[in-house]
Formats: structure tokens, sequence, C-alpha cells
């Protein structure tokens, strides 16, 4: 009778384990600290020098970008992109706001200065900065 | 005599430069970065759905060039564990950042850019990823309202084509072909 109450507990052990691993959460950006800081001229410029080695610097990793927000996209499914300027008018460092950690957006506005934090996913006409969060 | 002649021509080439520039000048540009692609993949055991909002999307209306890109990173799954596997296992994520697609508007005449209407789009080019390119052709729908142009395509992608290798023990839970869904929103530049 025990031999099978350990054997139902180290199952029950076992499958929670297995569940958990399944579900577990997404990173927890809100709560982390930035590896790097940088201004968002200075990012984009990084990606259109050399974007093999930018991208070896910066993709993956958690972010701090400062600069002037010059258009905020709404997308269709409630996303919302904000875009920092650079010195090139065709490249900007677009945040996408958090979806899963929501946060006050109260004060965000074109031509505001912020510093955000946000995962670098890399760069297409713009450097990408996922799951953000406004410092300042 | 010869004059008069030269003028008239000099004139009328003016008049149909000036008229062809205007009308590539209607045709313009259309662009966005924040273009949606999204993808379900539906296997035995489970579904896997996941969406890219930041897509940088590009169509010029006067010689029908499209140019799609996207970054592997920034697709969102409702499982972390999911995203992860995605990255490390299938995508390579860390190799390779980035997808795109390039190609041209076949029957490009059939579209009116500057009148609102619903137009069917063949579309044939190039599409990168996973570090291998391939040959692709699609059709899909470009719905001009007011200037932008709503684009929906789909394309499916066979992940063997593209050297995306599952593993044999979750076979039964990654769909062996994959309907990637286009729908971005193009504003005039």
């Amino acid at each position: 009778m025990k031999k099978v109450l350990a054997l139902i507990l180290v199952g029950l052990v076992v499958a929670a384990g297995v569940w958990f691993y399944v579900n577990k959460g997404h990173e927890d950006v809100a709560g982390e600290k930035p590896e790097l800081s940088i201004n968002a001229t200075e990012l984009v410029k990084a990606f259109e020098t050399n974007e093999q080695e930018a991208n070896k610097q910066y993709v993956g990793k958690l972010i701090e970008v400062s600069g002037k927000i010059v258009q905020i996209d709404l997308t269709e499914d409630g996303s919302v992109n904000l875009l920092l300027e650079s010195d090139n008018p065709m490249s900007t460092v677009l945040c996408q706001l958090d979806p899963l950690q929501k946060q006050d957006q109260s004060g965000i506005s074109e031509g505001r200065e912020v510093r955000i934090k946000g995962l670098c996913s890399g760069f297409t006409t713009d450097v990408v900065l996922d799951r953000c969060h406004i410092i300042r | 005599m010869y004059d008069t002649s030269f003028f008239r021509f000099t004139f009328v080439t003016l008049v149909l430069t000036f008229l062809s520039l205007g009308a590539m000048n209607a045709q313009g540009k259309y662009f966005t970065r924040s273009g949606t692609i999204s993808f379900v993949s539906d296997a035995l055991l489970e579904k896997n759905e996941a969406v890219n909002n930041k897509v940088s999307a590009a169509i010029d209306a006067s010689t029908g060039k499209v140019e799609f890109i996207v970054l592997i990173k920034s697709f969102q799954f409702k499982k972390a564990l999911m995203q992860e596997h995605f990255n490390e296992n299938y995508m390579e994520s860390g190799k390779y950042p980035k997808s795109t697609f390039s190609g041209r508007i076949t029957n490009l005449k059939d579209i009116d850019f500057t009148k609102d209407g619903a137009y069917k789009v063949m579309v044939t080019g190039v599409l990168t990823m996973h570090g291998v390119t391939k040959d692709v052709a699609t059709q899909g729908t470009i719905n001009i309202v007011k200037g932008v142009a709503n684009v929906q395509s789909k394309i499916r992608v066979k992940l063997a084509d593209y050297n995306i290798q599952i593993p044999a023990i979750v076979k039964d839970k990654v769909a062996q072909e994959v309907d990637v869904m286009i729908d971005c929103k193009l504003k005039k530049v």
C-alpha cells in the first residue's frame, strides 16, 4: 500500500514538473535590468554600418534606448508601436509596448523624449524592440 | 518650317513627360513598419499560433515591386516554451534573424491604386528564411481604401523546403506545412 502511494506521489510530482515546464511563463521583462544603454541614433547607425556585427551585439538582449517619439502606430490587434527618431528619416527604433505585462500608457505622446527598455529582435528598415517598458 | 516642327516636338515631349511623371506620382510608393504576419501550425496534438505585427512592407505602385522584411524573434507565441523552441531549434533565429520576401506584382495593370476597391493580385518572387532562398508564387488581394492599401495574402510553407528540421519526438506536435498569413496596411509615402 505504501509503495502504491509513493508511486502515485512520484507520478504527481513528475506530472506537475512537466506541466510547469510546458506552461512556463514568458520572460519577466518588467522586472529585469537592461544589459546596456544607447541612444536611438547610435543604435540605428550601428545596424546600418554593420548589421551582422550589430546583430551579435544587440539581438536577443534587453537594452535601454533613449530618444524622441516621432510617430505612434496602433495596430489592428491593439498593439502600440512607438517610433523613436534617428538621424536617418527612413529608419527609426520601433518599440512595441509589452502586450504581456501591461503598463500605464498615459503621457505617451509624439514629440516626447523617452527612455525605453525592450528585447532587441533585429533590423528591418528599423531597429525593432519587443516587449517594451517605458522607464521615464 | 523646321523650327516650328522642332518646337512642337519638344512641346509634346515635355507634356508627355509631365503627364507620365504625374501618373507615376499618383501611383507612388506604399509603406508600413507595423504590418502583421501570423501563422497557425495545426498538428495532431497542438495548435500553435504566433503573431508578428512589426513587419516592414513596401509596394512600389509604378513598378509593382513588393518587399517584406520580418524578424523571427518578433513572433509572439502564447506559450513561452513554443516561442523558445521556434527560435532556438527550428528557425535558429540567432543565426538567421530575419526572413525576407522580394517580388513583383505580375498583373499590375489590373490594379488602380488611385481608385478605391478590392483588387486581386498575383505575386511572384523569392522567399528567404532559415538561410534558404526559394521561388514562390502567391495570390492575394489589395483593398484600396482612401489611399491606404490593405494587403492580404497567404503563403503555404513546407518546412522541409527551408531545411527546418522537426525532431522525431515532437513530430506529431508540429505541422510539416504551415500557412503564413499576411495582413498589412500600407500608407502612401
